[in-house]
């Protein structure tokens, strides 16, 4: 088939408005999925953002959502969207290794939770996304396929364990990933690499298939580049889960609500006195300070909070 | 207190890691400083706090007492390395020489 739009301005686009165009017709999703799997195949050679990419199943997948969108069916809100799926949750017929040579060849018999929401909500899967060993590490350098590289600076570390999944959402290989979380592993790839990742609050997302690191504190979680896309994420995978024992029975918050009003005037703000100073690169903390000064001039109140339990998180999550 | 060669040997030898005496010599220090860490826990996780497993007030989930259908043997054990008589075979452990 030949693309009604150039890849290049596919791929560039939120998840929010291919979600609208696939549903109006203006895209279709096999288009979509493509021209992701194009840039893939284009740039993932220097990135190594994936360890297993299924085109054919993903195409499958789009052909069939854009099938029930031309009958008129039902689709979640995020329908047709290309997704990349960290390498340590089980999708049932493809390999999940958490990076580890231990791992190598097993094809898990189920779909974690996450991955059957995702595929219950017409998402589309387009492959596996690289990590440190069973999540143990920051950087996705100790991955025992080889390292994942930042696509703004391919001689830097994207971060991690997430390094793959923040990656791929950096290089526009996808709009969308599924990280998980236990001591940052979403949310410090996504400040690494400039896009956007959430921590949900624990026993806000599932840990059904999800491979343990530390189960009383792992969260599947999304990456995203912009917050309306992560949010809209957030609410497709969260919510009450019986196969998991610590999962919250209380409905999902309505987030995308929250990020499509992007109103902070009197929010109260709290800035921790104890993650300012010592450790950051130049501009950083500048960068930081701005974040916050915006904030204010948009009707913030900033709250100084002084949290001197910190300095044994590091030894705690050890 | 600091680690010695030595109980890093006995350590190797219960996971079952072979390390060379030079190993040994590097990674000794190298774990007395992530047991130092942790240790720096114990300067807040006194007595009187009570322990917690995490963060939310959740006791005894359980589910309704139904059958409910699992997934199909032949399945679960097509992913083992090897199986005999429709379980899971692993390597003897237990009654081998130390």
């Amino acid at each position: 088939m030949t693309l009604r739009q150039p890849a290049a301005e596919i791929i560039l686009q939120s998840a929010a408005d291919l979600a609208s165009k696939i549903k109006s017709g203006e895209l279709s999703a096999v288009e979509v999925a493509r021209a992701h799997l194009d840039r893939i195949a284009e740039i993932d050679g220097e990135i190594h953002a994936f360890l297993y990419v299924d085109g054919e199943r993903a195409l499958a997948t789009a052909a069939r959502v854009d099938a029930k969108i031309a009958a008129g069916d039902e689709v979640g809100p995020l329908a047709g969207v290309p997704l990349a799926l960290k390498d340590i949750l089980t999708y049932a017929g493809a390999p999940t290794t958490c990076g580890s040579k231990i791992l190598e060849g097993w094809l898990p018999p189920y779909d974690a939770t996450v991955t059957r929401r995702l595929l219950d909500h017409d998402l589309v899967i387009l492959g596996k996304t690289n990590l440190d060993e069973f999540a143990m590490g920051s950087s996705t350098e100790n991955s025992a396929y080889g390292p994942t590289r930042n696509p703004w600076d391919t001689s830097r570390i994207p971060g991690g364990s997430g390094g793959g999944s923040a990656a791929a959402v950096a290089a526009f290989e996808a709009p969308l990933a599924i990280g998980t979380d236990t001591g940052g592993s979403i949310r410090q790839p996504a400040a690494v690499t400039g896009t956007v990742g959430v921590k949900p609050t624990y026993g806000g997302s599932s840990r059904y298939g999800l491979v343990a690191l530390a189960s009383s504190l792992d969260q599947p979680g999304p990456c995203a580049r912009t917050v309306l896309d992560a949010a809209l994420l957030h609410q497709v995978i969260a919510g009450h889960d019986p196969c998991d024992s610590t999962s919250i029975d209380q409905p999902v918050p309505d987030v995308v609500s929250a990020a499509r009003s992007a109103d902070v005037s009197g929010m109260k703000i709290g800035v921790v006195s104890e993650l300012g100073g010592e450790g950051y690169a130049p501009g950083v903390e500048q960068r930081f300070h701005e974040g916050v000064e915006l904030l204010a001039s948009l009707g913030a109140e900033i709250v100084e909070v002084a949290c001197p339990h910190f300095v044994y998180a590091l030894p705690a999550t050890t | 207190m600091a680690l010695t060669a030595q109980d890093v040997a006995s350590l190797a030898k219960l996971a079952r890691i072979e390390l060379t005496d030079a190993e040994l010599d590097v990674l000794a220090p190298q774990l007395d400083v992530i047991l130092e860490s942790v240790a720096r826990v114990s300067e807040v996780a006194a007595q009187d706090i009570p322990p917690s497993s995490h963060a939310l007030p959740l006791t005894n989930v359980f589910r309704e007492d139904e059958l409910r259908p699992c997934l199909p043997r032949d399945v679960v054990l097509a992913g083992a390395p090897a199986a005999e008589q429709m379980r899971f075979r692993v390597p003897r452990i237990l009654e081998e020489e130390a």
